[in-house]
């Protein structure tokens, strides 16, 4: 009796333990089941509202939220929410009229005066004015963030009207393309930033005057949500998209199967071998543009590095299989430098002589270096960013060349922060090799020479990684920039010439200009490519039609 | 009493382990030559944005003096700020932390729920077709490349049958329609608790495929680890007496077998809850979930310094943690072993 008893306790128990499994089990299956037929049954209520899917390759879609300190991913919606004086015009190659309506300038191109739109408000309401030109420009310069450093030519700024305001500069500069770049150009709004303060910019506001303006930050999502300003200046037709939301997607597959499905409207960027695929798609159209993003290969000019001699640069610069590059590496999209300016723009020539892959033209100059079939000569030893597929392909493919003029090539990816530290420490320990790329802060020549050619000390290296020391050079460039402003063809005549030497002393291999590639629902209209502001969207004249 | 005293002393060494990760992990990211200042000021800062960044950073000071200072600020709640995202980084470990405990507590929920019972199976069937099978099951789930089956999930299920979202927490007209408050970051708790079942549903169909993928290495851990266990307890005399008594087998293997097979596997479970938390950053990829793993990955890359350390000492409190509620669980569930 007894046994039995236990026995019964013990199938009771057991009974129930296994109807709390069973339950959970199968609370768990109806849960899943549940969540998968509602999203088959529960039709989401249809939106009225005209939503645009935008997504930008990798993540951190926004960085920067301070208007005095933007400099990075955000510019891809940045200027449809800022709006600066200038805008540079991609189709004319031109700079238009924006916020400002017209400008002049003094022949000596010190003083810029700028006179401004009227009947503009920002988002929080307030009136936009010379006051709040003034006011901005002032607190990026004063901030030293960002690329508030495009403004270095401004000595003071002077309100001669309510919507009318002059710049003074300290030496020439052209203000009117400084004040169309994408970042840290566009004023806002002088009493709300005074009430909120830079922190409340990062809790995802602002205070500009473009079409649209930040209604969401989704941090964690890394969603951006905007929405239409209904008071925007340069008004309403009714087709534009009534709410923006910009993702960022790191892995390109996932983009793609949205895009195809119609989950995204496009995006800047994705591998080519997808976007080859993706051609044959109908609901698919692949806009190609030229872009002003150029891949180089920055030689190191100074001892101790084998390349401080001219001629062993030059020898190395006829190893460079230019076409195969092209085509191998970037599908086609590319195309071999002209020097270091991108086509349509200031600066650039198709008459400047380029490198072409000639093997034996690099031997002869290999034996006049010194080092008769790379004899004698160590390794030569380039870095580029870990992770940069283009790169690593271009290293590859070098390495192979070079080895066949008995060149060694050692290649090593790193992280972009630790090549940067590599390239700025002692001159034993620094790279021969420096591969990157290098696009405009604002549509300026200057931009590229300035930043990696002109002779700087030690401590103040940063980008001029062919550590290469020219003064003509030097006051070439800066002479060219400072007459950019009021003479154009004076200008191109420097800056060709400046680029000859370049390509004289071969301070680095100049690789290719990239053509920028979008993969884009054939119902999205509208989209420009503008070269002036890399893989930026301008909703305002994007819409969607079936 | 006894139990008491043995947490507080746990909890007095997790201070230990926290100085000696923190010192090292400080350490280990600085040791390393880079110049992650370059990601605080943008890309084509000048030289002076650059010194005065290292100023304002404090990395101009010796290296003994910046742990100084961070551990004084970390006693203070402020891990410093991330040099990649420009916030503070506990801010960061806020908004990532909840996405990822989400996802990894399904993905343990369904590892459990088929994992053992695939184990007591297999087991109870040793070296018959549902043994096989379920070996195979466990093989493929251990071995089979978590992004091959996270693309090929996303393929079958968004591409072709079109009945599941390919990646992200929320799809984009509920996002914008039927907005989630946030409460605790985890969407489907929150969704839940303020009667928004769109968002619930939205969120719940969202969480499918991650937490499946994520799912196939626990139930074949869970399924591996409980029939070796079970056949070991179902081996042993009590289990033998127990059948000699008539007792029913159903009883002898869910009731006195499973209960003593099933601590190793609970035991790994909990362990391997906090190496998942960065560990699904594959997982996190692919399906655009935005978790701790993808955080700690991009900050690793970026050499985030104050970043990595963040996460690390973020994950050892969690293991610390898991260590001992397993410690203690195990002490609670099997009375022979005595906590010291």
């Amino acid at each position: 009796m007894k046994r039995k008893a236990i026995l019964n306790k013990k199938l009771w128990l057991n009974k129930e333990a296994v109807t709390k499994v069973q339950a959970v089990i199968v609370i768990a299956i109806i849960a899943v089941a549940a969540a998968v037929l509602g999203q088959l049954l529960i039709k989401t209520p249809p939106v009225e509202e005209k939503v645009g899917l935008f997504s930008r390759a990798g993540s951190d879609v926004w960085v920067f939220w301070d208007p005095s300190e933007t400099f990075s991913n955000e510019i891809t919606i940045l200027n449809n929410i800022y709006e600066g004086l200038t805008h540079w015009d991609s189709v004319s190659g031109t700079i238009k009229p924006l916020l400002a309506t017209s400008w002049d300038v003094s022949e000596d191109a010190l003083h810029w005066t700028f006179h401004l739109r009227e009947c503009v408000k920002f988002h929080c309401g307030h009136k936009f004015n010379a006051s709040a030109v003034k006011y901005s420009i002032e607190r990026n310069i004063e901030g030293g963030k960002g690329a508030s450093y495009i403004w270095s030519p401004v000595d003071s700024i002077e309100i001669l009207d309510e919507y009318i305001v002059r710049f003074n500069l300290k030496f020439p500069a052209p203000l009117d393309l400084i004040a169309s770049a994408g970042y840290c150009s566009q004023p806002y709004c002088p009493i709300c930033t005074e009430k909120h303060g830079h922190d409340w910019f990062y809790e995802g506001h602002d205070l500009g005057t473009g079409p649209y303006y930040v209604e969401e930050y989704d941090k964690g999502e890394e969603l951006v949500i905007l929405r239409k300003f209904d008071d925007y200046w340069g008004g309403w037709t009714g087709k534009e998209f009534d709410i923006v939301l910009l993702y960022g997607i790191p892995e390109a597959s996932t983009v793609r199967m949205m895009i195809e499905k119609g989950e995204l409207f496009i995006t800047d960027d994705l591998p080519f071998e997808m976007v080859k695929d993706m051609e044959k798609n109908p609901k698919i159209r692949i806009q190609i543009s030229p872009s002003w993003q150029n891949m180089f290969g920055l030689l190191n000019t100074q001892e101790p590095s084998p390349l401080s001699n001219k001629l062993l640069r030059q020898a190395i610069s006829y190893a460079v299989p230019y076409e195969v590059c092209c085509r191998d590496i970037r599908y086609g999209y590319a195309t071999q430098s002209h020097g270091t300016i991108p086509s349509e723009l200031l600066g650039h020539s198709d008459e400047l002589p380029q490198y072409n892959y000639n093997l034996t033209k690099a031997r002869e100059l290999l034996a006049q270096a010194g080092y008769p079939n790379g004899e004698g000569l160590e390794s030569l030893f380039l870095t580029y960013n870990a992770g940069d597929e283009d790169e690593r392909k271009f290293a590859e493919i070098y390495k192979a060349d070079l080895a066949k003029i008995g060149v060694t090539l050692d290649i090593k990816a790193m992280t972009w922060t630790a090549q940067m530290a590599k390239a700025a420490a002692s001159p034993e320990e620094r790279q021969d090799i420096f591969l990157f790329y290098w696009w405009p802060d604002y549509p300026d020549p200057y931009s590229w020479l300035r930043s990696m050619f002109h002779s700087v000390s030690p401590e103040d290296i940063v980008f001029e990684c062919a550590y290469y020391n020219n003064s003509y050079f030097d006051n070439l460039i800066d002479e060219a920039y400072a007459v950019t402003g009021t003479d154009l063809a004076r200008a191109q005549e420097m800056y060709e010439e400046a680029q000859e030497i370049l390509i004289d002393d071969a301070v680095a291999l100049f690789i290719y200009d990239w053509t920028y590639v979008r993969p884009m629902r054939v119902e999205l209209k509208g989209y420009i490519d503008n070269p002036a502001y890399p893989n930026a969207y301008f909703l305002h004249d994007m819409y969607w039609e079936e | 009493m006894r139990v008491g005293r043995y947490i507080i002393r746990r909890l007095l060494f997790l201070l230990v382990i926290f100085f000696v990760v923190s010192a090292m992990t400080f350490a280990v990211v600085r040791i390393v030559p880079a110049n992650p200042l370059i990601l605080w000021v943008g890309p084509h800062a000048t030289a002076e944005q650059i010194a005065e960044a290292r100023v304002e950073l404090g990395l101009d000071k010796p290296l003994y003096e910046q742990y100084y200072r961070y551990m004084v600020s970390i006693f203070h709640g402020d891990l410093g700020v991330s040099f990649i995202t420009h916030r503070p980084v506990s801010e960061d470990l806020m908004i990532f932390l909840p996405a990822s405990l989400e996802l990894v507590t399904i993905a343990m929920i369904i590892g459990l729920v088929i994992g053992i019972p695939l184990g007591v199976i297999s087991a109870k069937r040793k070296d018959k077709i549902e043994d096989h099978s379920s070996r195979l099951i466990a093989i493929a789930g251990v071995s089979l490349p978590t992004f091959w089956i996270g693309m090929s999930l996303q393929l079958l299920f968004f591409k072709y049958i079109g009945i599941l979202p390919v990646g992200g927490r929320l799809s984009a007209v509920v996002r914008v329609n039927y907005p989630i408050t946030r409460i605790t970051g985890f969407y489907l708790i929150d969704s839940l608790v303020t009667g928004n079942l769109v968002a619930f549903q939205d969120a719940a169909a969202h969480t499918i495929l991650p937490a499946l993928t994520l799912a196939l290495y626990p139930i074949g851990l869970m399924a591996r680890m409980t029939r070796t266990c079970m056949l070991e307890v179902l081996g042993e005399d009590y289990i033998r007496a127990a059948r000699a008594h008539g007792i029913p087998e159903k009883i002898v293997t869910y009731t006195y077998a499973l209960k003593n097979a099933i601590i190793p596997s609970l035991t790994t479970m909990v362990l391997s809850f906090g190496y998942s938390l960065t560990g699904a950053f594959l997982v996190e990829l692919i399906f655009n979930w935005p978790g701790l793993g993808r955080y700690a990955s991009k900050a690793i890359l970026g050499m985030d310094y104050t970043a990595v350390v963040g996460v690390t000492l973020m994950i050892t409190l969690f293991y610390v943690l898991a260590n001992l509620v397993v410690d203690v669980a195990q002490a609670y569930l099997d009375p022979r072993i005595v906590l010291e």
